[in-house]
């Protein structure tokens, strides 16, 4: 059987953390949903997770600061920043700083698809 | 020559002349008396020798004892005054009176013998005639020497008498010589009064007038060396002076740092300077021709004022400034300043300063646009935020239900199609696009009123209606809310709108503040309270991680919005909508845990109708809307 | 104020200087027969300093040899004034002529005197008693004489009268064809001189003054009252100049009468220049008529009433004062 990479979604709102992982399941990763950035990384799938989903704005650590977390801890792990906030400036800022790309919900299928391509050359 | 010495010189004339006359009188008094007394010493004499002659022709005719005795004893006293009497002693008088004594003794002589003849005639005949002869010729020779003698005697008098004539008569010249000089000293005096101190003092009196009359280049001619000269060259340095203060007010005015305008008592202008010109646009010349009217260059609403101005000018010798307009020339209007002060005459007048306020009117136009920009931007900031919102709250049920429905295909793609987990999909799709219609409702509903609307605002009821807002989501949050709102609080004038939204982004924060606290309650307080100086606040505490002190302004920073998710306006806009309201937000530690927000308001000056009747018809739809995209 | 004064000033001065006009416009022409006489000299000096033309007259004067002479002049016609002693006055007056005095204007004191021989015994007046005494007869030397042997006590029957001409009168002292003589001045000095030390002389104390006078007819001064009182006007100041200025006036005299100029000045004291008219006039003039009717010198016998033979008017106006003659 084919190992799945392992897609973390980090976004505290639930209706993503509902539909997201289905639709990634069916394309074909593991997901696992975390409510928080602390919840990620408190758990064990730091390391495992081969791309990150993650919502910029969220109560307590946001989006970028998770990403400049994982970044010391050498935690190499590509970012698809996800956010409902249309703001322009901040696409060209986060790919900058390392993120593969920066979705604007809501976003296409495709779009998504994409996104964790170019994350995952490796398939 | 000073007048003083002039007077001086004069009295010491005076007195001089007058000491001459007196001199002159006294010894002219002294001839006189000499004179009457020679006049009297001649008197004598003729009366003397009068009687003599009587005796003699007696004792011619009688020739008896008593006669003879009487004769002799009238000669005697003759003799007597002719001896050298001291009133005949010089002269002219010397020699009569000598005459007179020799003629005197020959008259004895005669009369001796006329006696010794008488008696030898008595005793002897012999000789009858030619005795009878001797005694005729005797006599008649007697007679001819008293003759002799009383013409001497008359001479004598007559002289004197001259001389008392004389005597008087000089008395006369000399009080006559001294009305004269009375007459001529007052002649000098009136023409030396006239020449050296009437004319000046007039020339003088001519002098303040035309200085009173503003010429401060003339001056008094100070050549002459007195008191008037002095007193010239007095006035001349006192009009000297006056120039230089004259000239230090004229720098002033015409320095045109500021407008000045010399008027009338009515305000009728008198003069002004360039710079009050150049700000109503006259030309001097337009001043000059009058043309300048006080009247014609006030608008009508400001009539009053002006009018009320001079009145206190006139009785209080100055007005407060205070502010009106005027019509240029070309018509525009000017906005000015104008104080004044009441100016000493004569004539009285009144001197105003008049403040070009042009560019004050335009920072405060300016300032008043940029208020307006500012709410404007506020408001659209708030709108921004709220579209921002608005997307966000839209993009996320949107976002659900593009994914779903993604998700829902690939499950009935899917070799066998996963019926169940497309249902499951379909279903979310349902959800989530009911809950995009309603965030559309709710946010229909909180645009119904758009646009500032400045009403009187109840912030009780407006607080009541964000709690009630909030209150599911406070309540998921675990939050804890007391509201003290103070009774009869008095309106505010404002946004109700736009408040609301402040105190709900305090609720927020607040909120937000307290997300992470477990070890005590999450208690907000809201609170309202009046406060001194016709204001209103309201307060809104929290018991959550509150902020450092060097952070309390940075709070308010425009940057700090992006770090707070979730719909609402930051606390830069609240500020900003805080501060067109005329008041103030501010936040401040808590003795213990948390932080408390602030802000003040001025009351309505009247109250007015509460208009929270439909904010509280939508709240309920807001509520809900406050809720959907909750943290935490 | 000083126009007013100035105009009443010139207005009064103008009205003086009119009324002294209307005077000079008159002038009157008289003409005096004078004497070289010191007894004239009032009216020579009026004369000779013009005194007579600035009281308005025009006054012609010749010099007469002697006053009787003069006189006459007056009293027929040749002139109207006279200088003119008493005696000649007095004899005009007595046998009946118009004379008319209108004032004295002299008297001389030691004028007449008695010049004597020592030699002949003659040391007093008294002394004369007895002597041959020359004079000339008929004259103010013989009225003189009369007097002066009266004051003595003595008559002329107490001595011997010769009648000599006034001139030879020195020559015959001399000769000691008479003891004494009696005459007047100048004679009497040249008389003493011809004897020098062996002569001496006598005035007698207040025997008798001759009188000089200003006369004229009595019809010329009644009718000329104007002119009479000019002519005195300018006499009064002839007489004050010759009391007061001698020396002058004998200068003057000297060119008319150059014979008796040496006397001139020791004589000059004993007159006295005076214009008046005095009772002594009338007394000495009764006094001279006296002698003269004694001496049969007239045929008159009645003492004339020499008041009319003064004209009191002229003088009175002139000079109030100077008439004592009891009016």
């Amino acid at each position: 059987m084919l190992v799945r990479s392992l897609v973390s979604v980090v976004d505290d709102d639930e209706s993503v953390r509902e539909s997201l992982p289905d639709l990634l399941r069916e394309l074909g990763f593991a997901v696992r949903a975390f409510a928080s950035a602390e919840e990620f990384l408190a758990s064990d799938c730091v390391c495992r997770t081969s791309c990150l989903v993650l919502d910029i704005a969220m109560p307590g650590m946001n989006g970028p600061e998770l990403q400049r977390e994982l970044t010391r801890r050498r935690q190499e792990i590509p970012i698809v920043f996800i956010t409902a906030h249309r703001d322009e400036t901040v696409r060209p800022r986060l790919l900058e700083q390392g993120a593969v790309e920066c979705l604007f919900k809501p976003f296409t299928e495709t779009a998504l698809l994409d996104a964790l391509n170019a994350a995952l050359p490796a398939r | 020559m000073r007048l003083s010495t002039r007077l001086a010189l004069s009295g010491a004339v005076s007195v001089a002349v007058v000491a001459l006359i007196g001199a002159v009188l006294a010894s002219t008094t002294r001839t006189v008396r000499r004179e009457l007394a020679r006049n009297e010493a001649a008197g004598e004499m003729l009366s003397a020798v009068t009687n003599v002659r009587y005796l003699t022709l007696e004792y011619a005719l009688h020739h008896d004892e008593r006669t003879l005795v009487q004769w002799h004893l009238t000669h005697a006293s003759l003799s007597k005054q002719l001896v050298a009497r001291p009133e005949f002693a010089t002269g002219a008088e010397g020699e009569i009176l000598a005459r007179l004594r020799r003629t005197n003794a020959v008259v004895r002589s005669l009369f001796s013998q006329l006696v010794a003849n008488r008696q030898a005639r008595d005793t002897d005949g012999r000789r009858a005639a030619v005795r009878e002869e001797l005694e005729a010729r005797l006599t008649g020779q007697i007679v001819i020497r008293l003759e002799g003698i009383i013409a001497d005697a008359f001479t004598l008098s007559e002289r004197s008498r001259t001389g008392v004539l004389t005597a008087q008569r000089r008395q006369g010249v000399a009080v006559g010589a001294f009305g004269g000089f009375v007459l001529l000293v007052l002649a000098t005096t009136m023409i030396v009064a006239l020449k050296s101190v009437l004319r000046p003092l007039a020339r003088l009196r001519a002098g303040t007038a035309i200085v009173g009359a503003g010429d401060l280049d003339f001056r008094l001619d100070e050549a002459s060396g007195d008191e008037i000269g002095d007193l010239a060259h007095a006035f001349n340095e006192m009009t000297e002076k006056l120039r230089g203060r004259e000239a230090k007010i004229r720098r002033l005015v015409d320095s045109n740092i500021i407008g000045i305008v010399i008027t009338d008592l009515e305000g009728e202008v008198l003069e002004a300077n360039d710079a009050f010109l150049e700000l109503v646009g006259y030309s001097r010349l337009d001043l000059q021709s009058g043309r300048v009217d006080w009247k014609r260059i006030t608008p009508a609403e400001f009539e009053g004022a002006d009018v009320r101005a001079l009145q206190e000018l006139r009785e209080r010798g100055a007005y407060a400034p205070f502010e009106k307009e005027y019509f240029r020339k070309d018509g525009r209007r000017i906005p000015v300043m104008i104080g004044g002060a009441l100016l000493e005459g004569p004539p009285r007048g009144g001197v105003a300063f008049v403040l070009d306020l042009t560019e004050r009117r335009v920072a405060q136009e300016t300032l008043a646009r940029t208020q307006a920009d500012l709410a404007h931007v506020a408001r659209v900031t708030t709108l921004g935020a709220l579209t921002a919102s608005i997307a966000h709250e839209v993009n996320q049920p949107l976002s659900g239900i593009i994914t779903n429905a993604s998700t829902c295909l690939r499950m009935l793609a899917a070799d066998p199609p996963n019926v169940d987990g497309a249902r499951e999909t379909a279903r979310r799709t349902i959800r989530d696009g009911h809950r995009a219609s309603d965030v559309i409702t709710r946010l229909r509903g909180l645009f119904a009123r758009e646009g500032v609307a400045t009403e009187s605002v109840d912030l009780n009821e407006a607080a009541r209606e964000v709690i009630a807002l909030s209150a599911s989501e406070l309540r998921s949050s675990r939050v804890i809310v007391r509201a003290e709102l103070a009774d009869d609080l008095p309106p505010v004038r404002g946004d109700c709108v736009q408040l609301q939204q402040v105190i709900l982004n305090l609720f927020r924060n607040a909120s937000d503040a307290m997300s992470g606290v477990d070890d005590r309650p999450r208690q907000l307080v809201i609170s309202t309270a009046r406060e001194e100086g016709d204001r209103v606040r309201l307060t809104v505490q929290d018991a959550g991680v509150g902020f450092e002190p060097e952070s309390a302004e940075k709070l308010f920073d425009p940057f700090y919005t992006t770090k707070r998710g979730g719909m609402g306006i930051g606390l830069s806009v609240s500020r900003s909508i805080i501060e067109s309201h005329h008041g103030r937000l501010w936040a401040a530690r808590n003795d213990g845990p948390g932080a408390t927000f602030a802000f003040t308001l001025p009351r309505a000056g009247e109250r007015a109708a509460s208009a929270h009747g439909s904010s509280a018809v939508r709240a309920p739809a807001a509520a809900d809307a406050m809720h959907v995209v909750g943290s935490p | 104020m000083l126009v007013a004064s100035v105009l009443l000033g010139s207005s009064y001065a103008w009205s003086v200087r009119r009324a002294r006009a209307l005077d000079a416009d008159a002038v009157d022409t008289v003409r005096i027969a004078a004497t070289a006489y010191i007894g004239a000299c009032p009216i020579l000096m009026a004369q000779a300093n013009g005194y007579f033309a600035s009281e308005g007259v025009a006054a012609a004067i010749h010099v007469e040899p002697s006053g009787k002479a003069a006189l006459e002049g007056a009293l027929h016609g040749r002139a109207d004034l006279a200088t003119v002693a008493d005696v000649p006055i007095m004899f005009a007056a007595v046998n009946g002529e118009p004379v008319s005095v209108v004032a004295t204007i002299a008297t001389a004191e030691k004028d007449h005197g008695i010049v004597g021989r020592r030699d002949r015994g003659i040391a007093l007046p008294a002394s004369l008693k007895g002597k041959r005494i020359g004079v000339p007869l008929g004259t103010s030397a013989h009225f003189f004489l009369d007097a002066f042997l009266n004051r003595q006590t003595l008559s002329p029957t107490d001595v011997s009268l010769v009648s000599v001409p006034p001139e030879e009168l020195a020559g015959a002292l001399a000769r000691g064809d008479v003891d004494a003589v009696a005459v007047w001045q100048p004679f009497l000095s040249s008389s003493l001189a011809a004897l020098g030390s062996a002569g001496v002389v006598f005035h007698g104390e207040a025997v008798y003054d001759v009188v000089y006078a200003l006369a004229g007819t009595r019809d010329y001064v009644a009718g000329h009252s104007r002119a009479v009182q000019k002519v005195l006007r300018a006499a009064i100041r002839g007489a004050r100049f010759c009391n007061e200025t001698p020396d002058l006036a004998r200068e003057h005299l000297a060119k008319l009468a150059p014979a008796g100029a040496i006397t001139f000045k020791e004589l000059w004291p004993s007159y006295r220049f005076e214009v008046a008219l005095r009772q002594g006039l009338l007394i000495a003039l009764e006094d001279e008529t006296r002698w003269a009717m004694k001496n049969e010198l007239t045929a008159e016998t009645d003492l004339p009433n020499y008041l009319n033979n003064v004209d009191l008017e002229p003088l009175r106006v002139v000079a109030p004062a100077a008439v004592t003659v009891v009016h």
